[in-house]
């Protein structure tokens, strides 16, 4: 088994691992990058060639890091003066000790239960689109794209131009919801035009807000859905976005700290001691941890309130040797990955200074991050499309009446055994989190399904430490 | 709180829940008080194994009643409790071993217990996946598995429609009949019963009750990859010494489909966090009795922490003239199948009902070689 010491190790190779290796590179520093995709690019620029995507791939590829594809990262350690990352691979096990690590693992999709959503043919928009990408005919085929955020657009867009025929976008938030989103928009330019051009892209498609799937109908595979409006649309697939969920399980097993985005009472409490009555996003001072966490509270009434990876300015978790960019902090969008990765990198790389520089611009793309999510926030409606008998967890068939006869997650895994199947609560507990309020937070290594022999071999060499 | 209840029983695990249950078919209301979850702690993070085991007249005599009591219990039991009689296959790697396997049958039969001596090619057959060149081994043909948490849940449903209720709160201290919590009130009760695994000596500092870390995995699910429970006879060795660290193997098949690897044991590790060292030193165990098992994907780790005594022997009852609560625990990793008799022994000990097993061999009061009473 390969075991060695690097001086900086990227974990993910979406934009925040790429600007994280870049950054760092610039100043000198030694980098690997772990990726589990078999190209950098992440979920968002996975097949994507030109643009921003195109530019900041060769840019990684130039920079001197080494690109380790197809590598999974399924513990992290903070063990004997680094942080100890197991590793797994089709080239077999691998322990890589390094003195910072810089997690940027990315976020997946919201998947929220409603009647009919396990029916085969009905896809998550992302999951949809990484099929069509890879080889899935969708010409001609009826889609409904429904859910939420400018992620419907984009794979609306992209099923338009495979040549799908999308009946209709459902957009679950009010279009007076959005205004307040288009004047923050407008402080960003580069965004309305790319907003826009989408827009003109899938000029054809009935676009609608207020509007989303409340069951999905068919015996063997979906054949209709049902709108809020009592509508029934004739279908062959569905693609369903309800916004995605920051991946944090490597930076909770790793101990850092998760800060808390609550409703109810402790909405108020976490917001006093922020200092913001508002309610709205309290932007933190600029220094230390304590104005990282004020970053972090944005206003909770709306929106699931999903665990976020609490760092300071520089980027750096309450774990020494552990810094964290993009979507784990709470989704900001692409910009925000490549400014919080660059901001990784230079302060991995021990460059403050240049890390602090960037601290306004993050502001702004979080301010934007943190407008978006008010605009595209889930209704309560749509938080409570399940049935008791719809299926929640689709690992170990467990249905809503049973989850919702427990108290919290760790009761609702025990007596129903939600969350215990091969995704370990990938799914269901980030939708349970939603429908339910429950924190959500018991993350043990293997953090992916990994053979005996690589948790063995990974483990073992402990011993030699 | 008005209700007055007849008993409090303290611990949401397998043990207090049995209590409590058991005293309330008695016709008793209890309380049923601990830290949430009902069915955390050890019996959460436990097998849900069932098994007659020999080590001691006293262990046996306990560990059969319970067999008993949960087989005429399986057929109340809700489906989710997944109750399976998959028997026990314990694994003679040698000839010493496999003579060892040959006493306990011959234990096993004069109590009328059913088991039966396989040579090395019916284990091959009964386990394709050992690995070949075992000596043989032992089958337990009535041991059995289940899902803890959900007998739990089950019991205490049964508590609360008998009169009884179930309390989320943390216990500070308790006397024979008072129980304090951690925010100061105070419930009166006819008698407390103290069932709280390696946590109960925080409420009664005497008990030679010591935590004992274990680890476990379970894979991704592999249908009829083993078929019973199996458990190296070298387990027994490990299980009673008090090394400081000790790993066996053992491997049971879930209902479904999943495979639950364990099992080590540590004294003087206090944080529950999975050791990848001690999860590599499991598996490696594993793949000496079966090879193939290192190809197996394992989908989650975790640990618990078993109440081990200086004998290995539970304690249950109370010491006469001091003021303290009725205890039951310190079954180590058989608390699951010890729970049903050491609740008929408790029932014995305040109602006055009927049971078959002697309580002395269990006693608060009995000799602890000097680890107790202080």
């Amino acid at each position: 088994m390969r075991a060695e010491r690097v001086g900086i190790a990227v974990v993910g190779g979406g934009p925040a691992g790429i600007a994280a290796a870049v950054a760092a590179r610039a100043c000198g520093a030694p980098v690997v990058l772990l990726d589990d995709n078999p190209d950098v690019g992440g979920q968002i620029w996975r097949r994507v060639q030109g643009g921003p995507a195109g530019v900041w791939r060769e840019r990684v590829k130039q920079s001197g890091a080494e690109i380790r594809s197809g590598v999974t990262v399924f513990d992290a350690e903070r063990t004997g003066g680094c942080v100890r990352l197991r590793c797994d691979s089709a080239a077999g096990p691998s322990v890589v000790d390094a003195e910072r690590v810089v997690l940027a693992t990315g976020a997946r999709e919201l998947f929220l239960p409603f009647p009919g959503w396990t029916l085969p043919g009905v896809f998550g928009v992302g999951g949809l689109q990484a099929l069509a990408k890879n080889g899935l005919d969708v010409r001609g085929k009826r889609i409904v794209v429904g859910g939420t955020g400018p992620l419907l657009l984009a794979v609306a867009a992209f099923l338009n131009e495979r040549e799908a025929k999308v009946e209709l976008i459902a957009e679950q938030a009010e279009r007076s919801g959005l205004l307040g989103f288009a004047g923050a928009v407008l402080g960003q330019p580069g965004k309305l035009w790319q907003g826009a051009k989408l827009r003109a892209s899938i000029i054809d498609v009935e676009y609608r807000f207020g509007a989303w799937i409340t069951e999905a109908r068919g015996e063997d595979r979906v054949r209709q859905v049902v709108m809020n409006d009592g509508r029934v649309i004739d279908v062959d697939a569905v693609a369903c976005g309800f916004g995605l969920v920051g991946n944090t399980q490597l930076a909770q097993v790793v101990g850092a700290g998760i800060g808390h985005e609550k409703r109810d009472s402790e909405v108020a409490t976490q917001r006093d001691r922020a200092g913001a009555g508002t309610g709205h996003l309290a932007l933190g001072t600029g220094e230390g941890r304590t104005g990282a966490q004020m970053v972090q509270t944005a206003d909770l009434k709306t929106g699931p309130w999903q665990g976020r990876v609490v760092v300071d300015d520089l980027m750096r978790t309450s774990v020494g040797g552990v810094l964290c960019a993009g979507e784990p902090l709470g989704i900001g969008g692409v910009e925000t990955s490549l400014v919080e990765g660059t901001m990784a990198g230079y302060s991995a790389a021990g460059r403050e200074e240049l890390a602090r520089g960037l601290i306004p611009r993050r502001r702004r793309e979080r301010a934007f991050a943190a407008a978006m999510e008010r605009a595209f926030a889930l209704r309560e409606e749509v938080l409570r499309l399940a049935r008791p008998e719809t299926i929640v967890c689709r690992c170990e068939d467990v249905a809503m009446a049973r989850i919702a006869s427990c108290d919290h997650w760790r009761g609702a895994k025990l007596l129903t055994r939600c969350g215990m199947g091969p995704c370990q609560g990938r799914v269901c507990g980030a939708a349970v989190e939603a429908m339910m309020g429950w924190a959500v937070r018991d993350v043990r290594p293997p953090v992916f399904p990994v053979s005996m022999n690589a948790l063995s071999a990974t483990g073992g060499a402990m011993e030699g430490a | 709180m008005s209700t007055k209840f007849d008993a409090i029983v303290i611990g949401l695990g397998i043990v207090g829940c049995s209590c409590a249950w058991a005293l309330s078919r008695r016709g008793l209301r209890v309380l049923a008080v601990g830290d949430a979850p009902i069915g955390g702690g050890a019996t959460a993070a436990g097998m849900g194994h069932v098994a007659i085991m020999d080590d001691s007249e006293a262990q046996f005599r306990l560990t059969a009643r319970s067999a008993e009591l949960w087989m005429a219990l399986r057929d109340e039991l809700p489906p989710e409790a997944a109750v399976d009689y998959c028997g026990t296959l314990w694994i003679a790697a040698d000839e010493e071993e496999l003579n060892a396997a040959r006493s306990k049958h011959a234990f096993y039969q004069s109590r009328g217990v059913r088991t039966e001596v396989l040579d090395e090619k019916s284990i091959a057959d009964a386990e394709p996946n050992l690995r070949s060149g075992l000596a043989g081994g032992l089958r337990i043909v009535d041991d059995s598995i289940v899902y803890p948490p959900v007998v739990c849940e089950w019991m205490l449903a049964e508590v609360t429609r008998r009169g009884g209720a179930v309390r989320f709160a943390h216990v500070a201290n308790a006397t024979r009949t008072r129980m304090t919590l951690a925010g100061g009130e105070t419930i009166d009760a006819g008698v407390v019963v103290l069932a709280g695994g390696d946590a109960s000596a925080k409420v009664c500092p005497w008990l030679p009750v010591r935590p004992r870390k274990g680890h476990l995995v379970i894979t991704d699910r592999y249908p009829g990859f083993c078929r019973h429970e199996l458990v190296e006879l070298g387990y027994l060795k490990n299980a009673h010494s008090h090394a400081t660290e000790s790993v066996a193997f053992n491997l049971q098949p879930r209902p479904t489909g999943q495979m639950l690897l364990g099992s080590s044991r540590q004294y003087g590790v206090e944080h529950a966090e999975v050791e990848a060292r001690m999860v590599a030193w499991v598996i490696e165990r594993a793949k000496m009795y079966m090879p193939l098992i290192g190809s197996l994907r394992v989908v989650r780790a975790w640990t618990g922490f078993r109440a081990a005594t200086p004998d290995s022997l539970p304690i249950i009852g109370g010491r006469d003239g001091v003021d303290e609560p009725v205890v039951a625990t310190g079954h180590e990793g058989l608390g699951l199948t010890a729970s049903l008799g050491t609740a008929e022994l408790i029932s014995a000990i305040l109602t006055g009902a009927p049971t078959t097993l002697d309580a002395g061999a269990y006693a608060a009061s009995r000799d602890f070689g000097g680890h107790g009473g202080h």
